[in-house]
């Protein structure tokens, strides 16, 4: 499948976690890499926001891929919640106040079977709240935690991709 | 670049205070090459008198060198002292919350958390100095460096002080509530002009008896997004996004 639009990745540090239930910068010293903790009892949060590319077609499938690894669980599935929001210059909405997310989109994935080791989830974004080219758009990743997840421990979100593919 | 102080008479001073009540977080890295004097980090307070303040200290001048957050009206004052202590020629981070006139906190690297509930209301605050007590004189002057200061006007969560102590950058850490960064170097530009600027405030410093620049304890700042085309020859693009960031 090729990918229509470039590809925008967000690092730990080009999200903010929400001021409520927010998940937690963390900082693995040795390694040295940084990433975002997701509680395993509490559904945390962070935002990505960035411009959606003139390329953009919106005629294919937009996806999210989260790049992400246990803390200490071997086994079990990591359920993860992805929002799109778009904004588009000259909409009715009052950005200090309000946001415009649509419904989640889910998906699960089994743990790789080794604590730390990398593993990865891509989630089609049919809920895009019709975002366009030139759109603001934010994503709002969520770990399920109260629901399809069933890994225990926290996890690290290390990078996330979005991407439309024709 | 942090800024260094001599331990006498150089300090930071905003003139103002940046804020007059609690609920207050202050927090910074701190190098000191002293454990035998009284440091004063930060501090909001009155510069005509010493009866009223909240302030984030070191303690080199107490058994075990902790940190202090302390706040003063008149004869009331209350301290909240770490359950241990720093070591000197070595980067701390240090947090002060003063969640209400009857309840601070305070840490060192995130932790040896320490707590005090006396009541006092500091008033006739007109103040902020980084490196000595926002105060008549020159009192508890900073000797050794100080870097990433800043101050919220929230009571900030354990979670959230650990993940200042881990290295993250106070714009990454809610930053809804922060009313006032000074970097004091890292991501800004050591100059007279620009180092000692408020990034998240109205407020910079005006360096007191000329502080100078030191090595900056190593900090994760905010990135902007990575833009990677989809067609061959991608990573040139990547690389050439990445140096933009880099210099920008």
């Amino acid at each position: 499948m090729a990918r229509t639009f470039p590809t925008i990745q967000f690092q730990p540090t080009s999200m903010l976690p929400t001021a409520s239930n927010g998940a937690a910068f963390v900082a693995h010293t040795t390694t040295p890499r940084s990433a975002l903790a997701f509680d395993d009892s509490t559904n945390e949060s962070a935002i990505a926001a960035a411009i959606l590319p003139i390329e953009y077609l919106g005629t294919g499938t937009l996806k999210a891929k989260l790049f992400f690894y246990s803390a200490s669980a071997n086994s079990g599935d990591a359920g993860w919640n992805v929002q799109v929001e778009a904004v588009t210059p000259g909409d009715t909405l009052d950005l200090e106040a309000a946001h415009s997310f649509d419904t989640a989109n889910n998906g699960t994935q089994a743990l790789s079977g080794v604590a730390g080791n990398l593993t990865d989830i891509t989630i089609s974004l049919t809920n895009k709240d019709s975002c366009a080219a030139g759109d603001l758009i934010r994503l709002a990743i969520q770990r399920d935690a109260d629901s399809s997840d069933t890994a225990s421990g926290d996890l690290y979100l290390t990078l996330v991709e979005l991407f439309e593919e024709a | 670049m942090a800024y260094s102080f001599n331990g006498s008479s150089e300090y930071l001073d905003t003139g103002n205070a940046v804020l007059s009540s609690a609920p207050i977080t202050m927090a910074c890295w701190f190098y000191s090459t002293s454990n035998s004097a009284t440091q004063r980090l930060i501090s909001i307070g009155d510069k005509d008198s010493s009866n009223d303040f909240f302030h984030l200290s070191a303690m080199g001048t107490v058994t075990g060198d902790p940190l202090r957050a302390s706040v003063k009206r008149g004869g009331a004052a209350g301290s909240a002292t770490t359950t241990s202590g720093y070591s000197i020629n070595t980067w701390h981070h240090a947090t002060a919350v003063f969640t209400s006139n009857s309840d601070r906190d305070v840490y060192i690297d995130g932790g040896s958390a320490g707590n005090n509930t006396t009541a006092a209301t500091p008033a006739s605050l007109d103040t902020t100095r980084i490196g000595a007590r926002a105060s008549s004189g020159t009192n508890g002057p900073m000797a050794g460096r100080i870097a990433e200061a800043a101050i919220w006007n929230i009571a900030l969560s354990t979670s959230e002080i650990a993940q200042l102590a881990s290295g993250f950058s106070p714009l990454l850490v809610r930053p809804d509530g922060l009313t006032n960064y000074w970097p004091l170097g890292g991501i800004a530009r050591f100059s007279a002009s620009s180092a000692a600027s408020d990034y998240a405030g109205a407020y910079p410093l005006s360096p007191i008896d000329g502080p100078t620049e030191a090595e900056h304890p190593r900090i994760f700042y905010p990135t902007t997004p990575i833009i990677l085309t989809a067609a061959a020859g991608h990573a040139v693009r990547a690389m050439h996004h990445y140096r933009m960031l880099r210099c920008s």
